[in-house]
């Protein structure tokens, strides 16, 4: 079938294209060029004075695996909160902060989104996490393979091992645990928690393993670019949350020694330690560092005010920040020799200092940045905001007068400590556009979405066009997924199910008898368990795999 | 594995008898049947054993066979007619789970596991105050001191010491240093050669009598003016020794088996060894290891949360799921006869059939299953890991392994069966009246 | 004008939900419009006039005349008025309510009161478990208000409370005021087994020795309690409790629980 979208605005950055009125066809779920006049076409959209961009791409969203799964246990209250009851095409679910797997992917579906990633896989959890992502409906997904806390790794690294020998560990990881990149969270100091070791900064020595966060970001950026990996390393640096963290975070852009990193939820290491609460914006030395360092990107992690949970694989500061769990109940894991998580509700207060600060962080960060290539768009769903928040998020981003109300409503002292207030910049519908479909694509290497040329997945979304971005983000008027008209004016149409995004770079099979032997001597569960295979992502988990390819190192 | 071949002598198969999930069995198979040849526990071998009883058992309404079409055709009626349907048992794997909600969405049902009542010991905890817990892997290579509470754990989790408490090698402890200490109530005769070759401290205490000898260990941990000498000079001076231990280990271990807390408001026990656990985080490492699996309550419990945003006893009858673990017990809408449907699956074991009830029963089961009395509809169902493939989770709730197919006896997965189920209700009727705004 | 009346009509093979028919809920409605109120039954909607006859006006004053368990919610998070129920209660009696009076002549089932803010609750029957406790996951039990219960309770009356006061003038069942965190209760009949578990602060009075409390209450000896005095004294209006008073000049004070804060405190008159 064909179809035609007629006489909308473009916003298609990967293309340059910036609200210009264009035709788009679709054919068999893609875009295809404009086809010969003797082609008829089936249906037609008139779409005058709409704007259509790409689906929208998450590409830092926790929204499958045991923490995610262990958050929903401790808070019944957040789905009797939010109950989403069926309908005739659609299953019942609920949770604001924390929502069931349906409803997930039915509220990205309904915002304009049709991929999404979970940044936190733990090898030893990845089934569950595909699981998960397989009942999130609506969207394609994928996921990060946790690193750099799993002992094999750190041992390997303490006994000298050949970059080479970590290169084949990292990518049968991406194999074995059918992810789209590598994430290090907290390097080496959730597992240093283990040995009861309470802070690991970026120069500290790990107290079993003698190496420091600073060589795991090294070697693991290294790796990712020697495999051509197109997503670099998905750090989330030492310190998260910790006044003075900035310098860990501007000591880890070093660590990477200009192989290209990202570093996730920025907002929570942009501190610093002036003023009499001890608590500080450094919002401006780490833009800084990012507009100077071009192999680093970031994605903000904003906070937004009210109740939500953080579910977090940083058991280090997880257990370090339960005095603060609202409602007080927190719950942390050691997980399999490979990592740990830890979750702990929370609620941000606009009349709270330090929080009303971490809000204007996230913002400053935002407006500071030059690039919008380099930064995305993300709450770190749930733990600065539930995803949910994105539509109010865009209008904070796009609308100064907006932005600078709310900045007058948040506790007084925070507002006259931040920036905020004198950055003038308002982002674009391009900007919007590159940070939310064209740069999340390009970053993950993924060729075929996040824009609308020729060859394309038709992942398309429509909206009104409305001088409240808020409006106009939060209901689209049509969304198509594969070519496929899934959401009408906010509401599922046709429910779907997507598909997992997998890179596969090679490597020396010989590191499996390594793996293997090592499984056999110390692990719980075979090798041959752990690793997940095509067929049983198909017919077991219930999602077919897609490969991206490997395209070498990014420039 | 997923795509193991079916041979007669099968390696590193996965065995769904307990939460240790053991996943290097040795399975052979000649004429139909499964025998463990290596690896397997006692509960392995009368798993592999019973499964080849009846596997050519057909379909049957109130005890007379019948074609798998009728059954279906039979028990979507009775479905169709219910309105107020129980989904429990779920003795199912992952795809099977997944089915049924689909199923209990649609019929607006109630769901709760056969092992419901143990497994609220530990949810409720962790709904009102989360926890601290770990894996095996890590246990295995980390723990110097470990606690095992109650008197069961070896009896329900046979291959536990050499598995996860003793095993040959660890990564940071030698074997040797590890301190085991038995809380429970033992008396000295009993104690599984296994377990005393490791030379354990022995505490003895009543099931009944834990939460005062937990709450004391606690109190002394957090060096509050408690008298150790109210619980009896012996228990009380065991238990100051071990709250010593407990401060001066690198990491602690405290396991239990929820099941075993079979006293009402033992959950009141789990959340005070919870909140040991936290405590002593406070300056050193300690965590819980809770201990469970059987008859995939961990597996129907995790499928149910992420799909429906809340654990087991959750009903769906008003278009959307409410959650309660006092009002949704399957036991309690059993007797009290506020289901007028009851679907029992029980797809592990023969020895799980449905309680003896008035209410109309289905029951997908596993085909060796007895009945007391005959319910309306039985479907035998394959045994996930022999009949089908499948994924089941281990005690953790962390690691879900897949199960592999060992033989062709034609059994269907619950999931099959209960997909053609739902085909042949109406589709759900539109939107339901808004839900209560909260 | 007389009070609004819901009379149930037949038996319930399911449970059902009251929470619309609060004071708050239906005013202004007339009997007609309440008739037609959609119930959950099972799986299927009900119209409330196929369940209860409706007699009356003044929706201030709600009766509900039913012998069922199964009328749960009933009063669920009211904010005033005054709801009577002739017979029986099911589960959540009162759950959540702010304000307004809730009187029963039988019998209430499980967690009447709990998360309870405001208001009373008057039960002239025997309560079931949860006795002004909490909803699952809620770190807060009944935390405002008054319970008066003539009858006996069943377990765990008082779990997770906060604040507020129950009285109970019959027997109760274990772990009374487990895991409390403040607030009073007071049991004129014999408690059972495991008084205060887990309790970190609040009052428990007692006019016996409990069956059991944990080992980790330490005997605190005998006392003149200025404020219990005081305490009781507010009691004087509601037989069988106006006595206390004459009782409290000196009690016998146990504190724990000390496995956790230990600021708790169980007086036995």
């Amino acid at each position: 079938m064909l179809i035609k979208l007629t006489g909308g605005k473009v916003y298609d950055p990967a293309n340059e294209i910036n609200g210009d009125i264009r035709d788009l066809y679709i054919r068999d779920g893609e875009i295809v060029a404009a086809p010969a006049d003797s082609e008829t076409v089936q249906r037609t959209y008139a779409l005058h004075g709409k704007i259509i961009m790409a689906g929208a791409i998450d590409m830092h969203t926790h929204i499958g695996g045991g923490k995610v799964n262990i958050a929903r246990t401790m808070l019944p209250e957040d789905q009797r909160g939010a109950v989403r009851p069926k309908t005739g095409l659609t299953r019942s679910g609920g949770g604001y902060a924390i929502p069931s797997t349906l409803t997930a992917g039915y509220r990205y579906a309904e915002m304009g989104y049709t991929s999404c990633f979970e940044p936190a896989v733990l090898p030893a959890n990845a089934r569950q996490a595909h699981m998960e992502m397989a009942d999130t409906p609506m969207i394609d997904t994928g996921g990060y393979a946790m690193l750099g806390n799993d002992d094999l790794l750190l041992q390997l690294m303490s006994e000298g091992a050949e970059q080479q020998t970590l290169n084949d560990y990292v990518a049968w990881t991406l194999h074995a645990a059918q992810c789209i990149g590598i994430k290090v969270v907290n390097p080496g100091g959730i597992n240093a928690f283990k040995f009861n070791q309470r802070a690991l900064d970026v120069d500290d020595s790990h107290p079993h393993y003698r190496i420091t966060p600073r060589d795991i970001v090294r070697k693991l950026s290294r790796a990712l670019n020697e495999l051509g990996v197109p997503h670099p390393l998905h750090v989330h640096a030492s310190n998260l949350g910790v006044p003075g963290n900035y310098l860990s975070t501007l000591a880890t852009m070093e660590a990477a020694e200009g192989f290209p990193i990202h570093l996730t939820h920025i907002q929570f290491h942009s501190y610093g330690t002036e003023g009499d609460k001890r608590f500080s914006s450094s919002a401006a030395e780490i833009a800084e560092a990012v507009n100077n360092h071009s192999n680093i990107s970031i994605d903000v992690g904003q906070v937004m005010f009210g109740q939500t949970v953080t579910i977090s694989g940083d058991t280090m500061a997880q257990h370090a920040n339960h005095n603060h769990a609202h409602p007080n109940k927190w719950t942390c894991m050691d997980i399999e020799c490979d990592a740990g998580c830890g979750v702990v509700p929370f609620r941000y207060r606009d009349r709270n200092f330090v929080n009303a600060l971490q809000w204007a962080i996230g913002l400053e960060l935002f407006l500071m940045v030059d690039d919008p290539w380099r930064i995305f768009l993300t709450t770190d769903h749930p733990n600065g905001a539930p995803f949910t928040c994105y539509p109010h998020l865009i209008r904070l981003l796009m609308d100064r007068g907006f932005r600078n109300d709310l900045l007058g409503q948040i506790h007084p002292e925070a507002a006259a400590a931040s920036h905020l207030g004198s950055l003038e910049r308002e982002y674009s519908l391009y900007e919007i556009a590159i940070m939310t479909r064209a740069a999340p694509a390009r970053i993950l290497g993924m060729a075929d979405r996040g824009h609308l040329a020729p060859g394309a997945l038709a992942d398309i979304t429509v909206y009104h066009q409305h001088d409240d971005p808020e409006r106009m983000f939060e209901r689209p008027m049509l969304v198509f997924k594969q070519g496929q008209v899934v959401v009408e004016e906010g509401r599922i149409t046709q429910p779907v199910n997507g598909e997992t995004q997998v890179i596969r770079p090679e490597y020396d099979r010989g590191i499996e008898k390594l793996i293997e032997r090592r499984f056999e001597r110390y692990h719980s569960i075979g090798l041959q368990n752990f690793v997940i295979s095509d067929d049983e992502m198909a017919e077991g988990i219930g999602s077919q795999v897609n490969i991206h390819p490997c395209t070498g190192s990014r420039a | 594995m997923w795509n193991n071949e079916i041979e007669q002598t099968m390696n590193g198969v996965t065995c769904p008898c307990c939460g240790l999930s053991c996943d290097d069995l040795k399975i052979e198979l000649s004429g139909g049947h499964l025998k463990s040849i290596q690896n397997g526990c006692n509960l392995a071998r009368t798993f592999y054993d019973t499964a080849f009883n009846h596997a050519d058992q057909s379909p049957m309404i109130d005890g007379k066979a019948v074609t798998l079409e009728e059954a279906l055709d039979y028990g979507a009626t009775l479905l169709r007619q219910a309105r107020s349907p129980l989904f429990a048992g779920l003795a199912t794997d992952v795809n099977g789970m997944r089915s049924i909600l689909a199923l209990a969405d649609r019929c607006g049902a109630s769901l709760d596991h056969l092992n419901g009542d143990a497994m609220f010991r530990n949810i409720r905890v962790v709904q009102d105050n989360g926890w601290f817990t770990t894996t095996f892997t890590e246990v295995r290579n980390r723990a110097d001191l470990v606690v095992l509470v109650g008197n069961q754990c070896i009896d329900r989790f046979p291959r536990l010491i050499e598995r996860v408490l003793h095993p040959e090698e660890s990564l940071f402890i030698e074997a040797t240093e590890r301190k085991l200490v038995l809380l429970g109530p033992w008396r000295r005769h009993s104690i599984p050669n296994e377990l005393a070759q490791l030379n354990p401290t022995v505490i003895t205490t009543e099931i009944e009598s834990l939460s005062d000898a937990v709450g004391l260990l606690r109190g002394l941990v957090a060096e509050r003016p408690v008298d150790p000498n109210r619980l009896g000079d012996g228990l009380g001076n065991s238990l100051t020794v071990l709250a010593e231990q407990l401060k001066a280990a690198q990491y602690s271990v405290i396991s239990w088996s929820a099941a075993e807390l079979a006293l009402p408001h033992a959950e009141l026990v789990v959340q005070s060894l919870v909140d040991l656990v936290k405590e002593l985080n406070a300056n050193t490492r300690s965590a819980a290891l809770p201990l469970a699996g059987t008859q995939a309550d961990i597996t129907s419990n995790q499928v149910c949360t992420w799909q429906l945003g809340y654990p087991l006893r959750t009903r769906l009858q008003r278009g959307y799921p409410e959650h309660d673990p006092l009002l949704y017990r399957w036991q309690e809408l059993i007797t009290c006869g506020e289901c007028d449907l009851l679907l029992w699956v029980s797809s592990l074991s023969p020895q799980a059939p449905p309680p003896p009830t008035v209410t109309p029963t289905i029951v997908l089961g596993h085909a060796g299953m007895v009945f007391e009395q005959q319910p309306s509809l039985y479907i035998p169902v394959g045994v996930p890991g022999i009949d089908h493939q499948g994924h089941w989770y281990r005690s953790d709730g962390v690691c879900s392994l897949p199960l592999g197919k060992l033989r062709d006896a034609g059994l269907p997965p619950v999931s099959l069966v209960v997909n053609q189920l739902t085909e042949r209700l109406p589709p759900s009727a539109g939107e339901p009246e808004s839900a209560p705004a909260c | 004008m007389s009070a609004l009346t819901l009379k149930l009509r037949n038996s319930l093979s399911q449970r059902l939900d009251m929470s619309p028919f609060s004071p708050e809920h239906l005013a202004g409605k007339r009997a007609d419009e309440i008739a037609r109120i959609p119930l959950w039954l099972g799986n299927r909607q009900v119209d409330t006039g196929e369940l209860f006859t409706i007699e009356g006006k003044v929706t201030e004053r709600i009766v509900i005349q039913s012998e069922s368990d199964r009328l749960d919610r009933i009063g669920a998070d009211m904010a005033g008025g005054c709801i009577r129920i002739e017979g029986n209660s099911g589960a959540y009696l009162g759950c959540g309510m702010r304000n307004g009076t809730i009187q029963v002549s039988g019998n209430v089932g499980v967690a009447a009161g709990c998360a309870m803010q405001g208001g009373r609750l008057e039960i002239t029957g025997n309560a079931g478990d949860f006795l002004g406790g909490a909803i699952a996951g809620e770190r807060q039990g009944m935390r405002g208000g008054t319970i008066i219960l003539k009858g006996t309770a069943g377990d765990r009356a008082g779990d997770l409370m906060r604040r507020g006061t129950i009285l109970i003038g019959g027997d109760c069942g274990d772990y009374c005021v487990s895991r409390m965190v403040a607030g009073t209760m007071v049991v004129l009949g014999q408690c059972g087994a495991q008084a205060g578990m887990a309790m970190r602060r609040g009052t428990l009075i007692l006019t016996r020795q409990p069956a059991s409390m944990p080992v980790t209450f330490n005997d605190n000896g005998q006392h003149h309690l200025h404020f219990l005095t005081l305490l009781t004294r507010s009691f004087k209006e509601h037989p069988p409790f106006s006595n206390l008073v004459e009782r409290s000049n000196r009690v016998h004070r146990w504190l724990g629980d000390l496995s956790c804060g230990g600021q708790g405190e169980i007086l036995v008159l």
